[in-house]
Protein backbone atom coordinates (compact mmCIF):
# COMPACT_ATOMS: atom_id res chain seq x y z
CA UNK A 1 0.00 0.00 0.00
CA UNK A 2 2.83 2.32 0.87
CA UNK A 3 4.56 1.56 -2.41
CA UNK A 4 1.40 2.44 -4.31
CA UNK A 5 1.24 5.72 -2.45
CA UNK A 6 4.89 6.43 -3.23
CA UNK A 7 4.36 5.75 -6.93
CA UNK A 8 1.29 7.94 -6.94
CA UNK A 9 3.25 10.71 -5.31
CA UNK A 10 6.02 10.40 -7.90
CA UNK A 11 3.44 10.70 -10.67
CA UNK A 12 1.85 13.64 -8.85
CA UNK A 13 5.26 15.24 -8.47
CA UNK A 14 6.04 14.94 -12.18
CA UNK A 15 2.61 16.30 -13.11
CA UNK A 16 2.90 19.12 -10.61
CA UNK A 17 6.39 20.09 -11.79
CA UNK A 18 5.20 20.01 -15.39
CA UNK A 19 2.12 22.16 -14.76
CA UNK A 20 4.00 24.58 -12.48
CA UNK A 21 7.26 24.66 -14.41
CA UNK A 22 6.80 28.16 -15.79
CA UNK A 23 6.02 29.64 -12.37
CA UNK A 24 8.81 27.70 -10.69
CA UNK A 25 11.26 28.71 -13.37
CA UNK A 26 10.19 32.37 -13.36
CA UNK A 27 10.47 32.56 -9.58
CA UNK A 28 13.97 31.06 -9.71
CA UNK A 29 14.96 33.39 -12.58
CA UNK A 30 14.01 36.50 -10.65
CA UNK A 31 15.65 35.16 -7.51
CA UNK A 32 18.94 34.15 -9.14
CA UNK A 33 19.11 36.48 -12.13
CA UNK A 34 20.12 33.69 -14.49
CA UNK A 35 17.97 31.49 -16.70
CA UNK A 36 20.51 28.67 -16.84
CA UNK A 37 20.96 28.63 -13.07
CA UNK A 38 17.19 28.74 -12.66
CA UNK A 39 16.85 25.67 -14.89
CA UNK A 40 19.59 23.90 -12.93
CA UNK A 41 17.88 24.63 -9.63
CA UNK A 42 14.44 23.52 -10.81
CA UNK A 43 15.79 20.39 -12.45
CA UNK A 44 17.95 19.58 -9.45
CA UNK A 45 14.93 20.04 -7.22
CA UNK A 46 12.89 17.56 -9.24
CA UNK A 47 15.65 14.95 -9.18
CA UNK A 48 16.15 15.42 -5.47
CA UNK A 49 12.47 15.18 -4.63
CA UNK A 50 11.88 12.22 -6.91
CA UNK A 51 14.51 10.29 -4.96
CA UNK A 52 12.57 10.90 -1.75
CA UNK A 53 9.45 8.99 -2.72
CA UNK A 54 8.92 7.62 0.79
CA UNK A 55 9.01 11.10 2.24
CA UNK A 56 6.81 12.52 -0.51
CA UNK A 57 4.11 9.99 0.34
CA UNK A 58 3.76 11.60 3.75
CA UNK A 59 3.33 15.12 2.40
CA UNK A 60 -0.20 16.38 1.96
CA UNK A 61 0.53 19.79 0.43
CA UNK A 62 2.94 18.74 -2.27
CA UNK A 63 2.75 22.03 -4.14
CA UNK A 64 3.61 24.00 -1.01
CA UNK A 65 6.46 21.60 -0.30
CA UNK A 66 7.86 22.02 -3.81
CA UNK A 67 7.79 25.81 -3.62
CA UNK A 68 9.26 25.81 -0.12
CA UNK A 69 12.06 23.53 -1.32
CA UNK A 70 12.64 25.82 -4.29
CA UNK A 71 12.93 28.95 -2.15
CA UNK A 72 15.41 27.11 0.09
CA UNK A 73 17.43 25.90 -2.91
CA UNK A 74 17.61 29.43 -4.33
CA UNK A 75 18.68 30.83 -0.96
CA UNK A 76 21.40 28.18 -0.67
CA UNK A 77 22.66 28.94 -4.15
CA UNK A 78 22.79 32.67 -3.45
CA UNK A 79 24.71 32.02 -0.24
CA UNK A 80 27.21 29.84 -2.08
CA UNK A 81 28.04 32.69 -4.45
CA UNK A 82 31.08 34.00 -2.70
CA UNK A 83 31.24 37.26 -4.62
CA UNK A 84 27.55 38.00 -4.62
CA UNK A 85 27.22 41.50 -3.23
CA UNK A 86 24.98 44.12 -4.71
CA UNK A 87 26.55 47.56 -4.51
CA UNK A 88 23.70 49.36 -6.27
CA UNK A 89 21.43 51.37 -4.03
CA UNK A 90 18.23 53.21 -4.72
CA UNK A 91 20.01 56.57 -4.39
CA UNK A 92 21.48 56.22 -7.85
CA UNK A 93 18.24 54.98 -9.41
CA UNK A 94 16.99 57.10 -12.31
CA UNK A 95 13.63 57.15 -14.07
CA UNK A 96 15.41 55.50 -16.99
CA UNK A 97 16.24 52.54 -14.76
CA UNK A 98 12.53 52.07 -14.16
CA UNK A 99 12.07 51.13 -17.81
CA UNK A 100 14.49 48.20 -18.26
CA UNK A 101 15.18 47.00 -21.76
CA UNK A 102 16.13 43.42 -21.06
CA UNK A 103 16.02 40.75 -18.37
CA UNK A 104 19.39 41.69 -16.94
CA UNK A 105 18.39 45.33 -16.39
CA UNK A 106 15.02 44.26 -15.06
CA UNK A 107 16.61 41.82 -12.60
CA UNK A 108 19.02 44.51 -11.37
CA UNK A 109 16.15 46.93 -10.82
CA UNK A 110 14.10 44.38 -8.90
CA UNK A 111 17.11 43.39 -6.79
CA UNK A 112 17.68 47.04 -5.85
CA UNK A 113 14.07 47.42 -4.84
CA UNK A 114 13.91 44.15 -2.93
CA UNK A 115 17.09 45.09 -1.05
CA UNK A 116 15.07 47.83 0.65
CA UNK A 117 12.78 45.29 2.28
CA UNK A 118 13.17 42.80 5.10
CA UNK A 119 13.62 39.26 3.75
CA UNK A 120 10.19 38.11 4.90
CA UNK A 121 8.46 40.90 2.94
CA UNK A 122 10.55 40.51 -0.22
CA UNK A 123 9.96 36.75 -0.17
CA UNK A 124 6.19 37.18 -0.09
CA UNK A 125 6.37 39.72 -2.93
CA UNK A 126 8.56 37.40 -5.00
CA UNK A 127 6.26 34.43 -4.49
CA UNK A 128 3.22 36.55 -5.35
CA UNK A 129 4.57 38.35 -8.41
CA UNK A 130 7.16 35.97 -9.88
CA UNK A 131 5.93 32.67 -8.50
CA UNK A 132 2.30 33.56 -9.29
CA UNK A 133 1.10 32.21 -5.91
CA UNK A 134 -2.15 33.04 -4.17
CA UNK A 135 -1.85 34.50 -0.67
CA UNK A 136 -3.27 31.29 0.80
CA UNK A 137 -0.51 29.34 -0.95
CA UNK A 138 2.14 31.80 0.19
CA UNK A 139 0.89 31.42 3.75
CA UNK A 140 1.35 27.65 3.46
CA UNK A 141 4.77 27.91 1.79
CA UNK A 142 6.11 30.37 4.39
CA UNK A 143 4.23 28.68 7.24
CA UNK A 144 2.54 31.90 8.34
CA UNK A 145 -1.12 32.90 8.81
CA UNK A 146 -2.97 34.17 5.75
CA UNK A 147 -3.35 37.65 7.25
CA UNK A 148 0.40 37.83 7.84
CA UNK A 149 1.11 36.90 4.23
CA UNK A 150 -1.22 39.67 3.05
CA UNK A 151 0.15 42.26 5.46
CA UNK A 152 3.77 41.47 4.57
CA UNK A 153 2.91 42.04 0.93
CA UNK A 154 1.06 45.25 1.78
CA UNK A 155 3.87 46.61 3.98
CA UNK A 156 6.44 45.75 1.33
CA UNK A 157 4.56 47.54 -1.43
CA UNK A 158 3.97 50.54 0.87
CA UNK A 159 7.64 50.76 1.64
CA UNK A 160 8.61 50.60 -2.03
CA UNK A 161 6.00 53.22 -2.91
CA UNK A 162 7.32 55.57 -0.26
CA UNK A 163 10.92 55.02 -1.27
CA UNK A 164 10.19 55.69 -4.92
CA UNK A 165 7.95 58.67 -4.14
CA UNK A 166 10.60 60.21 -1.85
CA UNK A 167 13.00 60.17 -4.78
CA UNK A 168 10.41 61.62 -7.12
CA UNK A 169 10.40 58.52 -9.26
CA UNK A 170 6.64 57.89 -9.14
CA UNK B 1 -9.81 60.75 -0.40
CA UNK B 2 -7.43 62.33 -2.79
CA UNK B 3 -4.52 60.78 -0.92
CA UNK B 4 -6.15 57.36 -1.21
CA UNK B 5 -6.53 57.75 -4.94
CA UNK B 6 -2.93 58.85 -5.19
CA UNK B 7 -1.88 55.87 -3.10
CA UNK B 8 -3.87 53.57 -5.32
CA UNK B 9 -2.25 55.05 -8.41
CA UNK B 10 1.19 54.77 -6.81
CA UNK B 11 0.54 51.19 -5.76
CA UNK B 12 -0.37 50.33 -9.31
CA UNK B 13 2.78 52.03 -10.47
CA UNK B 14 4.86 50.00 -7.99
CA UNK B 15 3.13 46.82 -9.11
CA UNK B 16 3.80 47.81 -12.70
CA UNK B 17 7.49 48.38 -11.98
CA UNK B 18 7.77 44.99 -10.30
CA UNK B 19 5.88 43.10 -13.02
CA UNK B 20 8.08 40.73 -14.99
CA UNK B 21 8.33 41.84 -18.60
CA UNK B 22 11.41 40.02 -19.77
CA UNK B 23 11.00 36.69 -18.03
CA UNK B 24 13.02 34.06 -19.92
CA UNK B 25 11.14 30.96 -21.04
CA UNK B 26 12.07 27.36 -20.40
CA UNK B 27 11.73 24.07 -22.20
CA UNK B 28 12.12 22.00 -19.07
CA UNK B 29 10.01 18.85 -19.18
CA UNK B 30 9.06 16.66 -16.25
CA UNK B 31 7.89 13.12 -16.82
CA UNK B 32 7.66 10.02 -14.76
CA UNK B 33 10.53 7.74 -15.72
CA UNK B 34 9.82 5.96 -18.98
CA UNK B 35 10.51 2.27 -19.62
CA UNK B 36 14.04 1.56 -20.77
CA UNK B 37 14.42 1.83 -24.55
CA UNK B 38 15.18 -1.35 -26.43
CA UNK B 39 18.19 0.14 -28.14
CA UNK B 40 20.70 1.19 -25.59
CA UNK B 41 21.98 4.71 -25.54
CA UNK B 42 25.62 5.52 -25.30
CA UNK B 43 25.40 6.14 -21.57
CA UNK B 44 23.89 2.81 -20.91
CA UNK B 45 25.98 0.32 -22.71
CA UNK B 46 25.81 -2.24 -20.02
CA UNK B 47 28.46 -2.51 -17.39
CA UNK B 48 30.98 -0.34 -19.12
CA UNK B 49 28.65 2.58 -18.44
CA UNK B 50 31.48 4.44 -16.76
CA UNK B 51 33.39 4.55 -20.00
CA UNK B 52 30.32 5.65 -21.88
CA UNK B 53 29.57 8.46 -19.49
CA UNK B 54 33.09 9.83 -19.45
CA UNK B 55 33.49 9.44 -23.18
CA UNK B 56 30.12 11.03 -23.83
CA UNK B 57 30.95 14.05 -21.73
CA UNK B 58 34.34 14.25 -23.31
CA UNK B 59 32.89 13.97 -26.79
CA UNK B 60 30.26 16.57 -26.21
CA UNK B 61 32.54 19.17 -24.81
CA UNK B 62 36.00 18.29 -25.97
CA UNK B 63 36.21 20.04 -29.27
CA UNK B 64 38.81 22.33 -30.66
CA UNK B 65 38.48 25.96 -31.59
CA UNK B 66 35.40 26.86 -29.61
CA UNK B 67 35.46 30.37 -28.20
CA UNK B 68 32.21 31.08 -26.49
CA UNK B 69 30.73 32.54 -23.36
CA UNK B 70 28.89 29.82 -21.50
CA UNK B 71 29.54 26.19 -20.69
CA UNK B 72 26.17 25.20 -22.08
CA UNK B 73 26.96 26.85 -25.40
CA UNK B 74 30.22 24.91 -25.52
CA UNK B 75 28.31 21.69 -24.96
CA UNK B 76 25.68 22.58 -27.53
CA UNK B 77 28.28 23.34 -30.17
CA UNK B 78 30.31 20.31 -29.22
CA UNK B 79 27.32 18.07 -29.78
CA UNK B 80 26.76 19.60 -33.16
CA UNK B 81 30.43 19.08 -33.91
CA UNK B 82 30.16 15.46 -32.87
CA UNK B 83 27.15 14.87 -35.09
CA UNK B 84 28.79 16.64 -38.00
CA UNK B 85 32.19 15.01 -37.74
CA UNK B 86 32.75 11.80 -39.66
CA UNK B 87 34.66 10.07 -36.91
CA UNK B 88 36.39 10.53 -33.61
CA UNK B 89 38.89 8.64 -31.54
CA UNK B 90 39.12 8.63 -27.75
CA UNK B 91 42.05 7.14 -25.86
CA UNK B 92 41.41 6.04 -22.30
CA UNK B 93 42.78 4.00 -19.43
CA UNK B 94 40.45 2.02 -17.18
CA UNK B 95 40.66 -0.33 -14.21
CA UNK B 96 38.86 -3.43 -15.46
CA UNK B 97 37.90 -6.94 -14.47
CA UNK B 98 36.38 -9.59 -16.71
CA UNK B 99 32.62 -9.33 -17.07
CA UNK B 100 31.21 -12.51 -15.56
CA UNK B 101 27.90 -12.41 -17.40
CA UNK B 102 29.71 -11.98 -20.75
CA UNK B 103 27.25 -9.30 -21.78
CA UNK B 104 30.26 -7.11 -22.37
CA UNK B 105 33.90 -7.96 -22.13
CA UNK B 106 34.99 -5.93 -19.12
CA UNK B 107 33.57 -4.22 -16.07
CA UNK B 108 34.95 -1.05 -14.61
CA UNK B 109 36.09 -2.08 -11.17
CA UNK B 110 37.85 -0.41 -8.27
CA UNK B 111 39.86 -3.60 -7.85
CA UNK B 112 40.53 -3.94 -11.55
CA UNK B 113 43.76 -3.94 -13.52
CA UNK B 114 44.59 -0.80 -15.52
CA UNK B 115 44.12 -1.35 -19.23
CA UNK B 116 44.39 1.04 -22.13
CA UNK B 117 41.83 1.23 -24.85
CA UNK B 118 40.29 3.38 -27.52
CA UNK B 119 36.74 4.27 -28.44
CA UNK B 120 36.12 4.92 -32.11
CA UNK B 121 32.92 6.46 -33.33
CA UNK B 122 32.35 6.51 -37.03
CA UNK B 123 29.47 7.64 -39.22
CA UNK B 124 28.55 5.55 -42.19
CA UNK B 125 25.61 7.10 -43.98
CA UNK B 126 22.79 7.31 -41.51
CA UNK B 127 24.39 4.72 -39.24
CA UNK B 128 26.72 5.38 -36.36
CA UNK B 129 29.16 2.70 -35.35
CA UNK B 130 31.07 2.63 -32.14
CA UNK B 131 33.94 0.32 -31.32
CA UNK B 132 35.85 -0.17 -28.10
CA UNK B 133 39.26 -1.62 -28.76
CA UNK B 134 41.05 -3.10 -25.77
CA UNK B 135 44.81 -3.41 -25.61
CA UNK B 136 44.60 -6.88 -24.10
CA UNK B 137 46.39 -10.02 -25.20
CA UNK B 138 43.71 -11.03 -27.65
CA UNK B 139 43.23 -7.51 -29.07
CA UNK B 140 39.53 -7.53 -28.29
CA UNK B 141 37.08 -5.27 -30.02
CA UNK B 142 33.46 -4.58 -29.09
CA UNK B 143 31.42 -3.17 -31.93
CA UNK B 144 28.08 -1.41 -31.65
CA UNK B 145 26.82 -0.80 -35.15
CA UNK B 146 23.50 0.84 -34.35
CA UNK B 147 21.57 -2.43 -34.53
CA UNK B 148 23.66 -5.14 -32.90
CA UNK B 149 26.60 -5.85 -30.64
CA UNK B 150 29.54 -7.88 -31.90
CA UNK B 151 32.73 -8.97 -30.22
CA UNK B 152 35.94 -9.77 -32.03
CA UNK B 153 39.16 -11.31 -30.78
CA UNK B 154 42.25 -11.30 -32.97
CA UNK B 155 40.03 -10.15 -35.81
CA UNK B 156 37.65 -13.12 -35.49
CA UNK B 157 33.97 -12.68 -34.64
CA UNK B 158 33.33 -14.53 -31.36
CA UNK B 159 29.94 -13.17 -30.26
CA UNK B 160 26.98 -11.49 -31.92
CA UNK B 161 23.90 -10.19 -30.16
CA UNK B 162 20.99 -8.27 -31.66
CA UNK B 163 19.58 -5.05 -30.23
CA UNK B 164 22.91 -3.92 -28.86
CA UNK B 165 23.37 -0.82 -30.91
CA UNK B 166 23.86 2.79 -29.92
CA UNK B 167 21.89 5.89 -30.60
CA UNK B 168 23.38 9.33 -30.30
CA UNK B 169 20.09 11.12 -31.00
CA UNK B 170 19.43 11.92 -27.33
CA UNK B 171 22.57 14.03 -27.32
CA UNK B 172 21.95 15.99 -30.48
CA UNK B 173 20.84 19.09 -28.56
CA UNK B 174 21.21 20.30 -25.02
CA UNK B 175 17.43 20.06 -24.57
CA UNK B 176 17.42 16.42 -25.64
CA UNK B 177 20.37 15.70 -23.38
CA UNK B 178 18.63 17.39 -20.46
CA UNK B 179 15.44 15.46 -21.17
CA UNK B 180 17.34 12.21 -21.38
CA UNK B 181 19.34 13.00 -18.26
CA UNK B 182 16.12 13.73 -16.43
CA UNK B 183 14.55 10.45 -17.50
CA UNK B 184 17.56 8.48 -16.40
CA UNK B 185 18.27 10.46 -13.25
CA UNK B 186 21.56 11.87 -14.51
CA UNK B 187 22.23 15.43 -13.52
CA UNK B 188 24.89 17.28 -15.46
CA UNK B 189 26.40 20.24 -13.71
CA UNK B 190 28.32 22.97 -15.45
CA UNK B 191 30.72 25.11 -13.52
CA UNK B 192 33.26 27.69 -14.58
CA UNK B 193 36.46 28.30 -12.68
CA UNK B 194 38.57 30.92 -14.41
CA UNK B 195 39.40 29.54 -17.80
CA UNK B 196 38.15 26.09 -16.93
CA UNK B 197 34.74 24.63 -17.64
CA UNK B 198 33.99 21.71 -15.39
CA UNK B 199 31.22 19.32 -16.32
CA UNK B 200 30.31 16.83 -13.66
CA UNK B 201 27.76 14.18 -12.88
CA UNK B 202 27.47 11.91 -9.89
CA UNK B 203 25.81 8.53 -9.62
CA UNK B 204 25.34 6.36 -6.57
CA UNK B 205 28.85 4.97 -6.63
CA UNK B 206 30.98 7.06 -8.94
CA UNK B 207 31.32 10.62 -10.09
CA UNK B 208 32.56 11.85 -13.42
CA UNK B 209 34.41 15.08 -13.94
CA UNK B 210 35.60 16.53 -17.23
CA UNK B 211 37.72 19.66 -17.39
CA UNK B 212 38.02 21.89 -20.43
CA UNK B 213 39.92 25.00 -21.31
CA UNK B 214 37.49 27.67 -22.38
CA UNK B 215 40.05 29.81 -24.19
CA UNK B 216 41.64 26.88 -26.01
CA UNK B 217 38.33 25.10 -26.52
CA UNK B 218 39.81 21.72 -25.74
CA UNK B 219 39.52 18.90 -23.29
CA UNK B 220 42.10 19.05 -20.53
CA UNK B 221 41.14 15.77 -18.92
CA UNK B 222 38.28 13.62 -17.72
CA UNK B 223 38.03 11.01 -15.06
CA UNK B 224 35.64 8.72 -13.31
CA UNK B 225 36.25 8.10 -9.63
CA UNK B 226 34.57 7.00 -6.47
CA UNK B 227 35.09 6.14 -2.83
CA UNK B 228 36.48 2.67 -2.25
CA UNK B 229 37.67 1.45 1.15
CA UNK B 230 37.59 5.03 2.34
CA UNK B 231 39.85 6.22 -0.47
CA UNK B 232 39.03 8.21 -3.60
CA UNK B 233 39.97 5.88 -6.45
CA UNK B 234 40.10 6.85 -10.12
CA UNK B 235 38.79 4.02 -12.27
CA UNK B 236 38.78 5.60 -15.68
CA UNK B 237 40.72 8.40 -17.33
CA UNK B 238 40.16 9.89 -20.75
CA UNK B 239 43.61 10.74 -22.03
CA UNK B 240 42.93 12.22 -25.46
CA UNK B 241 40.18 12.86 -27.98
CA UNK B 242 40.58 13.60 -31.68
CA UNK B 243 38.03 14.37 -34.35
CA UNK B 244 38.17 13.49 -38.02
CA UNK B 245 41.45 11.58 -37.75
CA UNK B 246 42.28 8.53 -39.86
CA UNK B 247 41.16 5.51 -37.85
CA UNK B 248 43.59 2.65 -37.42
CA UNK B 249 41.52 -0.19 -38.80
CA UNK B 250 38.15 -0.72 -40.46
CA UNK B 251 35.17 -1.35 -38.20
Amino acid sequence: MKLINENKQLTRLAELMQSERNDLFRYACYRLGSASEAEDVVQDLYLRLSKQSARLAEIEDLKGYVYRSLTNSCTSMLRSRRNFTSTDTLDTLSSEDLAPKDFEQEFRLIERLMALLPDEQSEVIRLRIYGGRQFSEIAAICDIPLTTAKSRFRYGIDKLREALADRGLI
Amino acid sequence: MKTNNLDHYSDNRVADILSPRFAPSTNLEFKVTAPAPRRRFIWQFARVGGIAAVVAIALFVGIKGVQTSTAREVVERAMTQLLESDNCLVRFTANVTENKSSRELYDIDFDGTPMQGTVEIRKEGSKIKMAIKWQDQSSSMELYDGESYRRYQNGQLVLERPHGGIDLTPFSTIDKLNEYALLTGILLKFREEGDMIIVSTRGDKVGIIARFSKSEGRLLGAECSGLYNGQQVTVLTVNQIDFDVPLTSPL
